[in-house]
């Protein structure tokens, strides 16, 4: 990927940045982040189908804050948490300088043995990055019309059982959580630096990891990202346990989108609908 | 460590009737920290009142829990004594076990649980409490008035009686309003110039009344008692000091413009005044019709103007003042007839709304009081009045009753009669409200001694038949199709909210409803106040109404204002959210979701002065502890004093303890 080499070692010896944050190769199917200071270091990045880290996480970690410009490698998805980032006001568009990669899509499952490719590029809006200040990479393949009103199958799977069997399944899946916060720290919309979990007075959410305690969490969780979940699936990556935290996500998303027509991260104007407040916001879910 | 008092109150029978207020006394004195419990008849009473004061001096009280009726009732009234005996009235929480249990039970056993259950709630609160300190804010004595509408002058003019100064906001080139078109007046028939000329005056004489036409609220700030308004002036192009109002420019200019103050019935020029009385009496240049504007050719005001004051290159003006309180006078609009095709308005020049009307018969109007109709200036011998056009109608227009076009209507039949004494005027109606002070007898009158006959029902149709238009409509009285050949159609439109008001009100942070009506902080008990502390509203901003109760309002509210400003410090309750700064992120979820905008980021910055994060904080002026953005925080970073958290969940855990 010389591209990308070429262009940090630039942005760095120039002084654009003083950081940049990208992806190098460790083994034959998986990739990690990489943070660059220094243009020699920057010959390892690289840029492939393994490259499946959602890195706009670190943009909220003090040491990149503190940064005076920070570069990140990003594909189009993770520009969608740019974007959100932005409006949550926990980063510029002048902070960041967005090396946008055209993507051929990502591989998902778990190293040592990646299954291609993963859900969310199946439904990919932005293989052409939206909002960067460099494009690389080779022409990517079509990307789904903006407009196009995506849904899940496995969502429209779940829809089709009865209320019980859903309280049954998720109580089932959500049973399986050890509370290790893997999803939490994965997550770039997860940036609160006191989370509500941690908190003890009151301890709202019970901490142990009992049906219960699993329950407030997973649940807040999810609330806490719905309007604003960008589908990167990094949660349900890193997750130990196996929980199809995707499933969870998505439904909200697609509630989110039917009830108050929003996809998060498209658009740096637009607000998250729980996060605002409207005079003629609709009441019609009180009954 | 905490030491709680608990006083139950039997209310007489209602509370002792249902629950066993004995047992709840003796129940909770074992809580602990309870180191006091009793029952009494009427806790409210004095010697209620004094049994908490001695108990906290007793006791040495750190909090105090009354079981009574609703905090709405009477919250005030102990938090009172208790302070006046030493004690944070903070540190006082009341348990409704009368609307909350006694009046909606009939199980006394289960009642009394209730109650106890309910009481404990409070008492693990109350632990939680911390003192809270109302909040002093200081305040600018000063109002604004926004809207120079006869209500808008009336308000302006009490409020400087008061000794306040005021400013009276007006985005027409002259103050008067709707009241400054209309020829005689209901119930009285005494001219509505006549009444209003002093008035328009008097304010404008007033040394503590400034005036701004042609001026709108571009953007508001602050809280109450300390408004922060920035007014756009628009461009007048003539120097308001300088020119003596000689009239020598309006004279000349040669460009002819549909007059709005006549209702489109009489021309104006492009540089005018909108009627002769108007205040201030200078002259304004409408930039979309003045030759120079539009075709860079004429200029002749400017040339001819002896005190040289008209410049072309004016631009609107910005202007921040400081207010402590603002009264909303914007009043109304008649509804734009061109959704009326039915009684072809717009298409037959002799279809004509009310105010049309009233501008036709006005000794100051177009034809200066000679009623002749538009299409061949005709004295009409019938004339057709429809009311209810566009109001009372939820399947088309508006559901309401404009509430004074019945009165109106009356009126127009009379004033028409007073110009054709063998005129015939026919009336369309749907119910006759006439419920004010001489109002019926008026009406009466119109039907009795100036013949005006009254059909119950709706008209289907107008046409034009030759020179003459045809009503069609039907009587639901006598259940018949009626046809009248009339010569003028004069139809009563519904009143509806002027343009911009809603945006107006989003710049006030005040409410409306679906009408753009404004909204009353309470129907009935503060029918003059918005919800927004120090914005009060007057007239038929709120709603139609006619010049008595729309002046009797503007007093009303003027009297609000006077009382809000004769303190030099407004007080205002404790219950603030509060940020955990520590926590919190500055995401803006709670600044965006704040009905009040009472919320703002603040930087924190290093000692160096380095910008190191940004945070949320709320202004208490402003915060009325709706508690909105409580919820809406991810890490709870903001909390309610009075109602955190801690306390709530205290609540709670007190609740499910025991089920
Ligand atoms: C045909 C007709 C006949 C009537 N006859 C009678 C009668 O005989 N007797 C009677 O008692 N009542 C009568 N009325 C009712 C009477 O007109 C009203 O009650 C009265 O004029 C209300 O006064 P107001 O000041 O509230 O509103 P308005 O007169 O409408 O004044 C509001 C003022 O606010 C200004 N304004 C609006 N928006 C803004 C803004 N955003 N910024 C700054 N300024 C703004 C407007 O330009 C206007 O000057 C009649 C009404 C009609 C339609
Ligand atoms: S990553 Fe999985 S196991 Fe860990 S806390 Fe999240 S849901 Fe639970
Ligand atoms: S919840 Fe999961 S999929 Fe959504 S933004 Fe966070 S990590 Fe990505
Ligand atoms: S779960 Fe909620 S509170 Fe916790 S980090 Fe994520 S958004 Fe913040
Ligand atoms: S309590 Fe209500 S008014 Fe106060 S800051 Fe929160 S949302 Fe705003
Ligand atoms: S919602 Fe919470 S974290 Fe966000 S700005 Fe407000 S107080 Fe801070």
């Amino acid at each position: 990927m010389k591209e990308i080499i070429e262009k940090a070692k630039e942005l760095l010896s120039q002084g654009t940045v003083d950081l940049v944050i990208g992806y190098e190769q460790c083994g034959d199917k998986q990739c990690r982040p990489l943070f660059v200071q220094k243009p020699e270091e920057a010959d390892k990045l690289v840029f492939n189908e393994f490259c499946v880290h959602n890195l706009a996480t670190y943009l909220t970690r003090p040491e990149v804050k503190q940064t005076k410009r920070v570069a990140i490698v990003a594909k189009g998805c993770d520009i969608r948490a740019i974007v959100n980032l932005i409006i949550e006001n926990q980063s510029t568009r002048e902070h960041v300088y967005i090396i946008g990669m055209n993507c051929p899509g990502v591989v998902s499952g778990k190293a040592p043995n990646p299954t291609k490719p993963h859900t969310k590029c199946q439904t990919c809006k932005v293989r052409t990055p939206q909002m960067s200040d460099v494009t690389l990479g080779p022409t990517p393949p079509e990307s789904i019309p903006m407009d196009k009103t995506i849904t899940h199958p496995d969502v429209e799977e779940l829809k089709k059982k009865t209320r019980e069997e859903k309280w049954a399944f998720w109580r089932e899946q959500l049973s399986k959580c050890i509370r290790c916060y893997a999803c939490r720290q994965a997550c770039p919309m997860c940036y609160c630096n006191r989370c509500i979990v941690d908190l003890n007075t009151p301890q709202w959410i019970d901490t142990r990891s009992n049906l219960r305690g699993n329950l407030d969490w997973n649940i807040v969780r999810a609330y806490h990202l719905s309007g604003r979940c960008i589908d990167c699936g990094e949660c349900e990556r890193v997750c130990p346990a196996n929980i199809p935290l995707m499933l969870l996500n998505r439904t909200l998303q697609e509630e989110v989108k039917e009830k108050f027509d929003f996809e998060s991260g498209y658009d740096l104007e637009a607000c998250p609908p729980l996060t605002v407040f409207e005079k003629d916001d609709h009441e019609n879910f009180i009954r | 460590m905490a030491k709680i008092g608990v006083f139950v109150c039997w209310c007489g029978s209602n509370i002792a009737e249902t629950v066993d207020v004995k047992r709840a006394a003796e129940t909770i004195a074992k809580i602990p920290g309870v180191v006091y419990s009793v029952d009494y008849k009427y806790m409210c009473s004095d010697p209620g009142q004094d049994m908490v004061k001695n108990a906290i001096k007793e006791y040495n009280l750190t909090g105090v829990v009354v079981a009574s009726c609703s905090p709405r009732m009477h919250e005030k009234t102990f938090r009172k004594a208790a302070s006046e005996a030493g004690l944070n009235p903070y540190m006082l929480e009341m348990a409704n076990i009368r609307e909350h249990c006694s009046w909606v039970h009939d199980n006394k056993e289960e009642a009394t649980q209730k109650a106890i259950d309910l009481i404990r709630m409070m008492v693990e609160k109350v632990k939680r409490n911390k003192p809270l300190q109302n909040i002093k804010i200081p305040v600018t004595k000063k109002a604004l008035v926004i809207g120079g509408g006869v209500t808008g002058i009336q308000a302006a003019l009490d409020i400087a009686a008061g000794g306040i100064p005021v400013i009276l906001l007006e985005r027409e080139p002259s103050i008067g309003g709707h009241m400054s078109m209309l020829d005689e007046t209901f119930p009285t028939l005494d001219c509505s110039q006549c009444i209003l000329t002093p008035k328009m005056v008097e304010v404008a004489q007033n040394p503590l009344v400034t005036i701004m036409t042609y001026s709108e609220l571009e953007k508001l700030e602050g809280f109450i008692g300390n408004f922060k308004a920035t007014i756009k002036k628009k461009a007048r192009h003539v120097n308001v000091e300088e020119c003596t109002g000689c009239g020598t420019c309006w004279t000349k200019c040669p460009t002819k413009v549909t007059s709005e103050f006549e209702q489109g019935l009489g021309i104006r020029k492009a540089i005018y005044i909108p009627f002769p009385q108007a205040i201030p009496s200078r002259p304004v240049i409408d930039e979309a019709n003045c030759m120079k504007f539009t075709q860079n050719r004429c200029g002749i005001c400017a040339k001819i103007c002896p005190k040289q004051c008209i410049s072309y290159d004016d631009k609107e003006e910005f202007i921040e003042i400081e207010v402590g309180s603002i009264v909303v006078a914007t009043g109304y609009d008649l509804m734009p007839t061109s959704a009326f095709g039915e009684y072809g308005y717009g298409k037959y020049p002799d279809v004509v709304t009310s105010l049309q009307f009233e501008r036709m018969v006005c000794a100051s109007g177009p034809t200066l009081g000679d009623l002749q109709r538009p299409s061949d200036k005709k004295k009409p011998k019938t004339v057709v009045f429809i009311q209810c056009v566009g109001s009372r109608d939820p399947e088309h227009h508006k559901a309401y009753c404009s509430k004074i076009c019945c009165m109106y209507t009356a009126k127009q039949t009379m004033l028409y009669r007073h110009k054709v004494h063998d005129g015939n005027a026919y009336v369309f109606y749907i119910d006759i409200r006439s419920n004010g002070k001489n109002y019926e007898e008026f009406l009466r009158r119109a039907q009795e001694e100036n013949k005006a006959q009254y059909i119950r029902g709706r008209v289907s149709m107008v046409y034009q038949d030759g020179p003459d238009l045809v009503v069609e409509g039907a009587d639901t009285l006598t259940n018949s199709q009626v046809r009248i050949r009339a010569d003028l159609v004069v139809l009563a439109t519904a009143m509806v909210s002027p343009i911009g008001v809603k945006e107006l009100a989003q710049k006030l942070g005040i409410g409306y409803d679906q009408h753009g009506f404004l909204t009353e902080a309470h129907p009935k008990l503060r029918p003059v106040e918005s919800a927004t502390a120090g914005i009060f509203l007057a007239g038929c901003a709120i709603s139609p109404r006619d010049i008595p109760d729309s002046v009797s309002e503007a007093s009303g509210a003027a009297a609000k204002v006077l009382g809000m400003l004769s303190k030099d410090e407004l007080e205002k309750e404790g219950v603030v959210a509060i940020v955990r700064e520590c926590s919190c992120t500055g995401c803006q979820n709670c600044i965006r979701v704040c009905p009040f905008t009472a919320i703002a980021l603040k930087d924190i910055r290093d000692k160096a002065g380095n910008l190191i994060r940004q945070v949320a904080n709320v202004n208490p002026g402003l915060c009325t502890g709706c508690g909105t953005c409580t919820p809406t925080c991810p890490s709870r970073s903001i909390d309610l004093q009075g109602f955190t958290d801690e306390e709530i969940f205290a609540e709670i855990n007190a609740m499910a303890e025991l089920h």
